[in-house]
């Protein structure tokens, strides 16, 4: 176990490097739950061997090839009702770690919390909260595919799929949450911005698409969201809004 | 109140299966009785606090065309006068999003009816747009009746627990 101080950042994190761990987010819940966690310890491993996705998908992922890493956070400026604040912060502070190695492909957020390149996915976020009264601990994982060339779902991919770099991940690691601090700093200072860039930063957004929602196919656009997070879709001039679950879209 | 908005509401009381809605507004009071055949029911009483009439209004006014009707304002269905009604305190939802009683399908729930929970005890989760909330107690006691389905979606304060503080 290596413990190392990243500290020239908005926010400073202290990274734990686990050899291997069969998640990051049950390795720091497992600190969070002997009161061990603060905000900014982040659990980091090369080899994830039971990558979790949400509610018990697996996220699929390639020893030595890709980020995986897990950090702990207590906003204490965020109300439970507001929750979806962080899944707005944290992915654009993904989004653009991301851009800053694409220049020839559009990065994107697929509702809710997705990053999209072109058309793959790229990285995925697993953020678990937990309130007790209003006082929000928050355990955010983040998956993101560096080298991984091969994959079993067509709509996966890797920064190195579309920029043919090869990537240091501890370093990447690094150039990642600078990205997220600036965007939880961001967050802190002015959550409208925060809610802006998500809002704008949306995988097909004014684009007319095609949805499926209560077992029924219809043609919409994405608008924006709610502040629940709720996805606001335009059909034939009325914006209805959807929990996720409620709606997908098929592309 | 319109003629129209009242005639709604006594379809909507008709339909519900509440025996007795009260409405109160400014300088005007309307109470509408059920006849039901249900002579040991206690009566039922809706209050609507007179911020929300605008909203219930709407509702009303646009009543859902099942059968059963989805009571926008819910209360406990009307129970025998002998059962004894369970007195407590609620554990609320705070947030909307789905409420799940364990932590994954094949898992045991958190709390069961009968269970004793400790302020600070993970209760249920609440997963909105894939964040995933673990709600804890915020009352000791013990555990009278779950009041939401697993897996359904709940509003925001929407009551979740009975809790009978110890």
């Amino acid at each position: 176990m290596v413990i190392s101080l990243f500290r020239k950042v908005p926010i400073s994190f202290e990274i734990i490097e686990y050899e291997s761990v069969d998640s990051t987010n049950n390795e720091l819940k497992k600190l969070a739950n002997q009161s061990l966690a603060y905000d900014g310890l982040c659990i980091w491993t090369p080899n994830q061997t039971l990558g979790r996705g949400q509610r018990n998908n697996i996220w699929e992922t390639k020893a030595n090839q890709n980020l995986t890493f897990s950090f702990y956070a207590s906003p204490k400026y965020i109300i439970p009702q507001e929750s979806f604040l962080l899944v707005r912060a944290i992915s654009i502070g993904v989004m653009l770690y991301l851009e800053s190695h694409i220049s020839n492909h559009d990065v994107s957020i697929k509702w809710p919390n997705d990053l999209i390149i072109g058309h793959k996915k790229v990285a995925g976020i697993l953020i678990e909260n937990t309130f007790s009264g209003h006082e929000l601990k928050s355990i955010i994982g983040i998956g993101i595919n560096l080298n991984q060339l091969s994959f079993n779902s067509e709509n996966a991919g890797s920064l190195t799929f579309f920029s043919g770099e090869q990537y240091t991940i501890r370093a990447e690691l690094n150039h990642c949450l600078f990205y997220i601090s600036k965007a939880l700093k961001t967050l802190k200072t002015n959550r409208t911005a925060i809610e802006k860039m998500y809002d704008s930063g949306l995988f097909k957004k004014n684009e007319l698409c095609e949805f499926e929602a209560h077992n029924q196919k219809l043609m919409g656009q994405i608008v924006g969201t709610d502040e629940f997070g709720r996805l606001q879709v335009e059909t034939n001039g009325s914006v209805h809004h959807y929990l996720n679950g409620e709606i997908k879209m098929i592309y | 109140m319109e003629l129209k908005q009242i005639q709604d509401l006594i379809k909507f009381v008709a339909k519900s299966g509440v025996e007795e809605v009260e409405l109160e507004q400014d300088n005007f009071k309307i109470t509408i009785k059920a006849r039901s055949p249900r002579e040991f029911a206690e009566p039922q009483q809706i209050v609507v606090p007179a911020n929300m009439l605008g909203g219930q209004m709407q509702q009303m006014a646009a009543p859902t065309p099942s059968p059963t009707p989805a009571a926008p304002v819910a209360t406990p269905a009307p129970q025998p006068a002998a059962t004894p009604v369970a007195s407590g305190t609620e554990i609320k939802a705070p947030m909307i999003g789905t409420f799940y009683r364990s932590s994954g399908p094949d898992k045991e729930p958190f709390v069961k009816v009968g269970d004793m929970v400790e302020i600070g005890q993970t209760v249920c989760i609440i997963e909105a747009m894939k964040l995933f909330n673990e709600i804890e107690s915020d009352v000791a006691g013990r555990v009278v009746k779950v009041l939401t389905d697993d897996a359904s979606p709940v509003e925001y304060d929407q009551p979740l627990f009975l809790v009978e503080p110890a």
